[in-house]
């Protein structure tokens, strides 16, 4: 569109068929990050039904560096990907 | 004739073995257990030695982990107390330097080892701020201070606009132009609307479908104390981090919002290193090479090739390569008194949006990381080696009481917080920097109209807290 069209002009179909898709990425990442995060800050015993100081400040921890290697290694597969030439590495 | 000669030997043999008889009893013998001797007398002294060197060491490795163990456990209740989840915890600033003519990983050291331990206990949250150079601490320091002090400014003028905006004649106006918006407009406001407001919380985990948890706004605990000195807390590691603290809360609060115009007629002494850089071009190129290191004699000290690897590269490469220095001071320390605090930093200040106390509210902490260096100091070394346990204690014991907040307003002797590291720093460091006139070597002034505003965490206050514990 207006020669700056890099993106080929997609159907309303086809646009929500990516919003489910990217959906779905994000819905398994925040599956994935609460079970690690879970498993990794929350007292198995469950004394309290409340998170108590530790607990969250090691949740916080956990998302955010979860989040960040999650934009890394997104950010080298994009990379690759680019580079990637069929028969070699 | 031949058995006389072989006899003496045979007889010292004798005697050697009756020397080594040690104990034994018939039980042990029926046992086959040899006899038990104790070894030579040089051997003695090795095991000796050897013994109580390890001994050493593992009696100072217990005494610490058990001196860590005993201030975390005075904190632990903190940790484990219940906290909403729209609250976000108390969060203090940490600002490490590495110690003269050393790494950075000294300094981390201390932190890692003593300090943040404590804290961990304590749930409590950190940011800690890193740099090898000289000077970034300042700057950083000196900005937060500054861009509080414009985002102030900034939400005054908004207040300011929302205001006008009420009134009865603009309000008729932008109905006025709003009206004329066309539809394609309109729906593009609303498209980008959506986009900002837009956050997978509407979509995802415990926040879909709870609106009331969704719209419930998180808070800092900073910005819930009504006290601002009960608010976070800033730990400078090294009494380089230390001064470069002070000056940059000196400079932020005194100091112009942007930065000088230099003339080079009259360049003031703290800004003579960036002058000398701006002009490194003209100079040759090895003196261009230490100009650029003059921020960072520490850096010279322990990277002895890398003047040498500058100086061969091209004027643009280095330039390229090298971080930037960080900026000259605005002010000089001799400005001070000359100096006006500035209007929006008056009475309790927070940030206008998220309530938090400024910076140099909060209470202040100075570890000394002591560092020697050079061979000759070694017998000293090895003594400290030994004795670190009390350098532990210190640590642990001041960091349960920035946890505990046992504060007292700041006196000016506290200008020496931490000055028992400076009788390690290298005396040839000393020099060079007062050759290049680092900030670190030079006096520490303060003015006691922001002096008056800071709050010092006390760790010797701790002992009254705990007799009152203990009472209770």
């Amino acid at each position: 569109m207006f020669g700056l069209g890099g993106q080929p002009q997609l159907s309303s179909q086809q646009k929500i068929a990516a919003a489910e898709a990217e959906l779905d990425l994000v819905t398994d990442m925040f599956n994935k990050l609460v079970s690690n995060c879970h498993r990794k800050c929350i007292d198995m015993n469950y004394n309290e039904g409340d998170l108590n100081k530790n607990e969250s400040n090691c949740l916080d921890r956990c998302v955010a560096k979860y989040f960040e290697t999650n934009v890394k290694v997104g950010e080298n597969m994009q990379q690759l990907g680019q580079n990637f030439s069929p028969g070699k590495f | 004739m031949m058995g006389e000669f072989k006899h003496p030997p045979q007889e010292k043999q004798k005697m050697s073995s009756t020397k080594k008889a040690g104990y034994s009893n018939p039980a042990f013998a029926a046992m086959g257990i040899p006899a038990l001797r104790l070894p030579g007398p040089k051997w003695c002294a090795f095991w000796l030695v050897v013994g109580a060197g390890i001994a050493g060491v593992v009696y100072d490795k217990r005494e610490q982990r058990r001196i860590c163990k005993h201030y975390s456990s005075l904190v632990k209740d903190q940790g484990a107390a219940h906290m909403d989840t729209w609250l976000k915890p108390r969060r203090l600033t940490v600002f490490v330097a590495p110690p003269p003519g050393d790494y950075l990983e000294t300094s981390m050291k201390v932190w890692r080892r003593y300090v943040k331990q404590v804290l961990f206990e304590a749930g409590l949250d950190y940011e800690v701020f890193t740099e090898e150079r000289q000077g970034v601490i300042r700057h950083e320091v000196a900005e937060r201070v500054r861009q509080l002090r414009r985002d102030i400014a900034a939400a005054e003028a908004a207040e300011q606009r929302a205001l006008d905006e009420k009134r009865w004649l603009n309000r008729m106006r932008s109905w006025w132009r709003r009206e004329k918006l066309s539809e394609e407009e309109l729906e593009r406001i609303r498209a980008q609307k959506f986009r900002d407001e837009f956050t997978y919380k509407q979509l995802l985990g415990v926040f879909y479908k709870n609106a009331p948890l969704r719209e419930q706004k998180v808070w800092d605990a900073d910005a819930l104390v009504e006290d601002p000195v009960l608010a976070g807390g800033v730990i400078c590691i090294g009494r380089g981090a230390y001064k470069e603290y002070i000056a940059g809360i000196h400079e932020g609060t005194l100091g112009p919002l942007d930065p000088p115009t230099l003339t080079p007629e009259a360049p003031t002494e703290l800004s003579a290193a960036a002058e000398d850089l701006t002009q490194a071009p003209e100079q040759p190129e090895p003196s261009a090479a230490a100009e650029a290191l003059k921020q960072a004699p520490e850096q010279a000290e322990h990277s002895p090739a890398e003047p040498d690897s500058a100086a061969t590269d091209a004027p643009d490469e280095k330039s390229n390569n090298a971080p930037a220095p960080p900026p000259a001071p605005y002010v000089s320390p001799d400005e001070y008194s000359s100096l006006s605090l500035s209007q929006e930093l008056v009475g309790d200040v927070r940030h206008p949006s998220s309530h938090i106390p400024a910076l140099f509210h909060q209470p202040l902490l100075v570890i000394p990381v002591p560092n020697l260096s050079g061979f000759l100091q070694t017998p000293r070394k090895i003594y400290r080696f030994y004795t670190r346990r009390y350098y532990a204690e210190e640590c642990c014991k001041a960091a349960a009481a920035m946890v505990l907040q046992t504060i007292r307003p700041f006196q000016p002797d506290d200008l020496n917080l931490g000055i028992s590291e400076e009788e390690d720093w290298p005396r040839r460091w000393v020099e060079q920097g007062r050759e290049r006139k680092s900030e670190w070597v030079q006096d520490l002034k303060a003015d006691p109209r922001v002096i008056a505003e800071l709050h010092v965490v006390d760790p010797a206050l701790m002992a009254d807290l705990a007799a009152t514990m203990n009472l209770n």
